[in-house]
């Protein structure tokens, strides 16, 4: 895949199977939809702490109303819209799935799907995308697992340094494979981090300070 | 009688209110995990009108302290920031100083 700015916005061209599965689960992943209030409060935090364990939550009951009443539903209002944006700008991908359209990306042959998206829907994108990431890190606790995987990529590349030793111990391999995520968690993580990726091209070219 | 016992209740009662808006209050960025260092940045400049030093100072505060005061002043304008902080997904809050 390749993403690219254009005279009016931004694209995504060579969109391959897996990044249009995880294209096309962004509004559903970004809205919680089937995620518990709790874990959905993250994108909705509470707007005031206290120190004042015996009273301070009490004493702001009838801010906390306002805010719940007024504050809360403007905020979810403008995160649906944005989410809305996504599912709209979804919808004008073009497929095209003639030999003609296959294009080589890397060594692997890809559809050539392509999303247009126009400049101004950047911010609605990015919201979305955050609020997805927000969320799956909310469930899943993926920024800990992906800094996990870092630490072990980088401490197999040290350990690279003197392959070729033969007998490894039995009992070191088990653990290495214990902690190596499973099928799901290495899905997720690669959702994670592409929306990650779309997120710091975004804030790199397209959206202005 | 039980009616000038309430008006003066009353008085008193938004005399607190007054005094409470009058203290400062802090707006405070708590770090997460997931939210990219430079729209942090990013949206500490737009918000504040900050400069892109001020901004990355405390941005680096956030994500090294766990969180930093990003603005301190009446609790009207705190509301305001909390809101705007979270309307971009920020971890924000105000808090009475």
């Amino acid at each position: 895949m390749r993403v690219t700015t254009t005279e009016n916005g931004w694209a995504l061209e060579a969109i391959g199977d897996l990044e249009w599965l995880f294209l096309e689960r962004l509004p559903g992943t970004a809205s919680g939809e089937e995620l518990p209030e709790e874990q959905k409060r993250r994108i909705l935090p509470d707007p005031i702490v206290s120190d004042d364990e015996d009273g301070g939550a009490a004493e702001e009951a009838e801010f906390m109303e306002d805010w719940n009443e007024y504050v809360r539903p403007e905020l979810n209002v403008a995160f649906t819209e944005a989410r809305q944006q996504v599912s709209d700008d979804l919808a004008t991908v073009t497929r095209n799935f003639s030999a003609e359209a296959m294009v080589e990306v890397g060594e692997e042959p890809q559809k050539n799907f392509r999303l247009e998206v126009d400049g101004e829907h950047s911010e609605n994108w990015y919201s979305t995308l955050n609020q997805a990431r927000l969320l799956m890190n909310e469930v899943y606790d993926l920024a800990e697992s992906e800094a996990e995987l870092y630490a072990k990529m980088a401490t197999e590349d040290d350990d690279g340094e003197g392959e070729g030793e033969e007998g490894t111990d039995d009992a070191d391999d088990i653990v290495e494979e214990d902690s190596e995520p499973d099928g799901m968690l290495w899905l997720l993580l690669a959702q994670y981090q592409f929306y990650s990726f779309i997120q710091g091209f975004l804030l790199e070219r397209v959206i202005k300070a | 009688m039980s009616i000038e016992t309430e008006e003066q209740t009353q008085v008193i009662t938004e005399t607190d209110t007054d005094a409470e808006l009058d203290q400062p209050w802090s707006v405070v960025v708590y770090d997460d995990p997931v939210n990219l260092m430079g729209f942090v940045t990013m949206i500490l400049r737009r918000i504040f009108g900050y400069s892109e030093e001020k901004a990355t100072a405390l941005m680096l505060e956030v994500h090294q302290a766990g969180k930093s005061v990003v603005w301190t002043g009446n609790r009207e304008k705190a509301e305001f920031y909390v809101q705007q902080l979270q309307s971009h997904q920020l971890l924000a809050a105000m808090k009475k100083n």
